[in-house]
C-alpha cells in the first residue's frame, strides 16, 4: 500500500489557454451554471498523453481544465463535484480543484465510480503481462489517500451498486474469453474479492457493459455458434450472493449489446448499442423491445458518447465533419428536451488530436 | 512427433507453396516445424504453438502433422508474398518510414493496410476514426485517423457488404478496446478471443457481424495482406491522404 497526502490546489484566475478554450475559473459556485462536463484525451502511444476536461454551461459557454491525459478517461458528476482521472492523479472539481497522486502511472482507464460514502474507485487496464494474464489496477481514494491494488483478471465491465459495492464481471482464466466468468467486488480486500463463478452452458461473447441494481449485476452476453458468430443474446442477473439467472433475449431481430453503460431497475435493463439504438429487456421473460433510435450522425466517432440517466438519454453526437451537438431525449416520450451545439469544444479538441471519451451530467435536463 | 517429422513437414510445405526446398529454414538448419512457426511469430512459445496445433487438429479432424504442414506453409507463403519477412513479426504498425498521417475513409467499416517495416491493418469506425490492435505490449485502441502515422503507400478499401453490416462490424470491433495484443498470427482465426492482433481484429469483426470471411487464402491464420488481397474488398485508394 502506498499512502499519499491529498493536494489541494486552488486554480487561479480565468485565462485563455493556448488550446483555444477559456481556462476554467474554479471558485465557489463554479458548477452552479454547468450542465455537462466532457473529458478528452489523446490516445495512448500517440506521443505524450495530454487531455482536457471541458465544462459546458446552460448557455452553451465553454471552459476547460487541462489534464495530463487518460486514454478512455471516465468522468462522473456526484456529491457536488466532477470527478476524473489523468495519467498520475485522481482529480475532482467543485468549488476547488483537488488532485490526489496515485503513485502509479496509468494510460488506459476502464471505469470510475463515486460511491455514496464518498470513496472513488478507478479501474485501469494494465494489459497482458509477462507473467501470464491480464492485470487491472483498482485505485480507491478515500480521505485524501489513494490505495492501488492489482487484480489478476481481465475485467470486462463494472458498476457501482446501492450498497456501495462495485461489482465487476471478469474472465476466470487468462486465455479463455468465452467463460467461465467471475463476479468480483472491487471494494473488497483481495482475498475476499471473488463473489462467484459462472460457467455458461452455451458459447458466449463476454459482456461489454453492466448495470447494478440493489446488489445484483445485470448484463447481456452474446450467444455464439461454433465459429464465433453471435446468433442471439441472453440477459444475466448475477447477485452478489453468487446466484445467477439467465434468460434468452427474445423479440429483437439482431442481437444488440449495451456499448454504453446501461441502467437497470428491478424489472428490466435499458441500454444503447454502439450504433445508437436504445432497447429494453425484461428480466422476467427476456422479452426485448426497441425504445428509440438516436439516429446518430457519427456513431463510429470515438468522441460520440451516450449516457442514460433518470429516464433521459444524453447523446454527444459528433459527425465526420466535426460538428458536435448535445441532444437530450426523454426515453418515454422520445421527445427532444434539450439541445446544445458544442462545435467549438470539439473542433479545438480534435485539432489537438484528442477525442472526447466520456460525458458527465452535472445538472439534469430539462432544467438547463 | 512433430519434431521427428520436421524434415518431412518442411519438404511437404515447400511443395505445397512451390518454394524451393533449399530455401526452407526448417531444412537448412534442422529446426522443427514448431520451432519455425515460433520463429515466424516472435514472442510465442513452442508449447503454445503445439497446443494450438493440437486444438486445430482436434477441431478439424486432421492430424497434428497435417495441421503443422499447412500452417507452416501458410506462414512461409506470407513471408514471401506480403512482407512478413524472416526474423521479424507480422506485427502491427512498426517501422520508421511512417511520415504521413492517415486520412479519412469513405465510410465507417472501411479498412486501411500498409507495409512499413511490418504489415498492419486496421478498421475505420467512421470516416474519421479508427480502431486497431497496434502491436506487441499494447491494447486495442480507438483514435482519430489523422493521429495515425503511416507510410506513403497505404491502401484504403471497402468491404463489399451493406453499409449497415460495415457499421455493425466496426461497432463490434470497438467493443474489443482494451484487449491485449495476440502475438500468434499462425492460429489467430478466433472471433471471440482474449487477445487480438491487427488482422485478427478486422477479420473477426466482419466474421461476427457480416458473416464474411476476409481471409483470402484460408488456413489457420489471417495476415494483414490476406485482407488486402481478399476478393471481398475493393481498394479505392493507394496513398495515405
Amino acid at each position: 500500500m502506498r499512502t499519499w497526502w491529498a493536494l489541494l490546489l486552488l486554480v487561479p484566475l480565468a485565462a485563455c489557454g493556448s488550446d483555444g478554450l477559456p481556462r476554467a475559473e474554479v471558485s465557489d459556485g463554479f458548477l452552479d451554471d454547468k450542465v455537462v462536463a466532457l473529458t478528452a484525451s489523446t490516445a495512448y502511444d500517440d506521443g505524450r498523453l495530454r487531455g482536457q476536461v471541458v465544462f459546458v454551461d446552460a448557455k452553451g459557454r465553454l471552459s476547460s481544465v487541462p489534464t495530463a491525459g487518460m486514454d478512455n478517461g471516465r468522468i462522473v458528476a456526484a456529491r457536488g463535484r466532477v470527478f476524473f482521472s489523468d495519467a498520475t492523479r485522481e482529480r475532482s472539481v467543485g468549488a476547488t480543484t483537488r488532485a490526489t497522486p496515485r503513485g502509479r502511472a496509468e494510460q488506459v482507464q476502464e471505469a470510475l465510480h463515486v460511491l455514496r460514502d464518498g470513496r472513488r474507485v478507478s479501474v485501469y487496464n494494465v494489459g497482458f503481462t509477462d507473467d501470464g494474464g491480464y492485470r487491472f489496477d483498482v485505485a480507491t481514494t478515500a480521505g485524501g489517500e489513494t490505495e492501488v491494488s492489482r487484480v489478476p483478471h481481465m475485467i470486462y465491465a463494472s458498476a457501482s451498486c446501492a450498497d456501495d459495492r462495485v461489482l465487476a464481471v471478469a474472465a476466470a482464466s487468462p486465455d479463455q474469453d468465452t467463460g467461465p466468468y467471475l463476479l468480483l467486488d472491487l471494494t473488497a480486500r483481495p482475498e475476499k474479492r471473488v463473489l462467484g463463478r459462472w460457467s455458461p452452458s452455451m458459447r458466449t461473447e463476454p459482456p461489454v457493459a453492466l448495470a447494478c441494481d440493489g446488489s445484483t449485476a445485470r448484463f447481456t452476453v452474446g450467444r455464439t455458434d461454433g465459429s464465433g458468430v453471435v446468433t442471439s443474446s441472453a440477459v444475466v442477473s448475477w447477485a452478489s450472493s453468487g446466484s445467477v439467472r439467465v434468460r434468452p433475449v427474445r423479440g429483437l431481430k439482431d442481437p444488440e449489446f449495451p456499448y454504453w453503460t446501461p441502467v437497470s431497475d428491478s424489472r428490466g435493463l435499458t441500454g444503447a448499442d454502439a450504433t445508437g439504438r436504445v432497447w429494453r429487456v425484461e428480466y422476467a421473460d427476456g422479452v426485448a423491445r426497441r425504445v428509440l433510435d438516436l439516429n446518430l450522425k457519427g456513431p463510429g466517432n470515438a468522441s460520440t458518447q451516450v449516457v442514460l440517466r433518470h429516464g433521459l438519454v444524453y447523446a454527444l453526437d459528433v459527425d465526420d465533419a466535426g460538428r458536435a451537438e448535445l441532444v437530450v431525449r426523454d426515453l418515454s416520450t422520445r421527445a427532444v428536451v434539450a439541445r446544445r451545439s458544442v462545435d467549438q469544444a470539439f473542433a479545438t479538441l480534435a485539432d489537438d488530436g484528442m477525442s472526447v471519451t466520456d460525458l458527465a451530467v452535472v445538472r439534469p435536463a430539462p432544467d438547463w | 512427433m512433430i519434431r521427428k517429422h520436421a524434415r518431412a513437414v518442411a519438404l511437404m510445405a515447400a511443395l505445397v507453396v512451390g518454394v524451393a526446398p533449399a530455401a526452407t529454414a526448417a531444412e537448412s538448419d534442422g529446426t522443427s516445424a514448431v520451432d519455425e512457426l515460433v520463429r515466424l511469430n516472435p514472442g510465442t512459445t513452442a508449447d503454445e504453438m503445439r497446443s494450438a496445433i493440437a486444438a486445430e487438429a482436434k477441431a478439424s479432424g486432421r492430424t497434428d502433422q497435417e495441421v503443422a504442414d499447412a500452417t507452416l506453409a501458410e506462414a512461409r507463403s506470407e513471408s514471401g508474398q506480403i512482407g512478413v519477412r524472416q526474423n521479424r513479426v507480422a506485427s502491427s504498425g512498426g517501422g520508421a518510414d511512417k511520415s504521413k498521417r492517415l486520412g479519412k475513409a469513405r465510410q465507417g467499416g472501411d479498412v486501411f493496410w500498409y507495409d512499413s517495416a511490418t504489415d498492419h491493418v486496421g478498421l475505420y469506425t467512421s470516416a474519421a476514426y479508427i480502431v486497431e490492435a497496434p502491436g506487441a505490449g499494447k491494447v486495442v485502441r480507438k483514435l482519430q485517423a489523422k493521429s495515425k502515422k503511416v507510410p506513403s503507400k497505404t491502401y484504403k478499401m471497402a468491404v463489399k457488404v451493406s453499409q449497415a453490416k460495415r457499421n455493425a462490424s466496426a461497432a463490434w470491433a470497438t467493443t474489443k478496446r482494451g484487449k491485449a495484443y495476440n502475438l500468434n498470427f499462425a492460429f489467430n482465426k478466433k472471433v471471440t478471443a482474449s487477445k487480438y492482433n491487427c488482422s485478427q481484429l478486422v477479420w473477426a469483426a466482419y466474421k461476427a457481424k457480416a458473416k464474411v470471411d476476409l481471409d483470402s487464402n484460408g488456413g489457420t491464420g489471417v495476415y494483414p495482406g490476406n485482407i488486402r488481397d481478399s476478393k471481398k474488398v475493393s481498394i479505392y485508394s493507394k496513398k495515405q491522404g
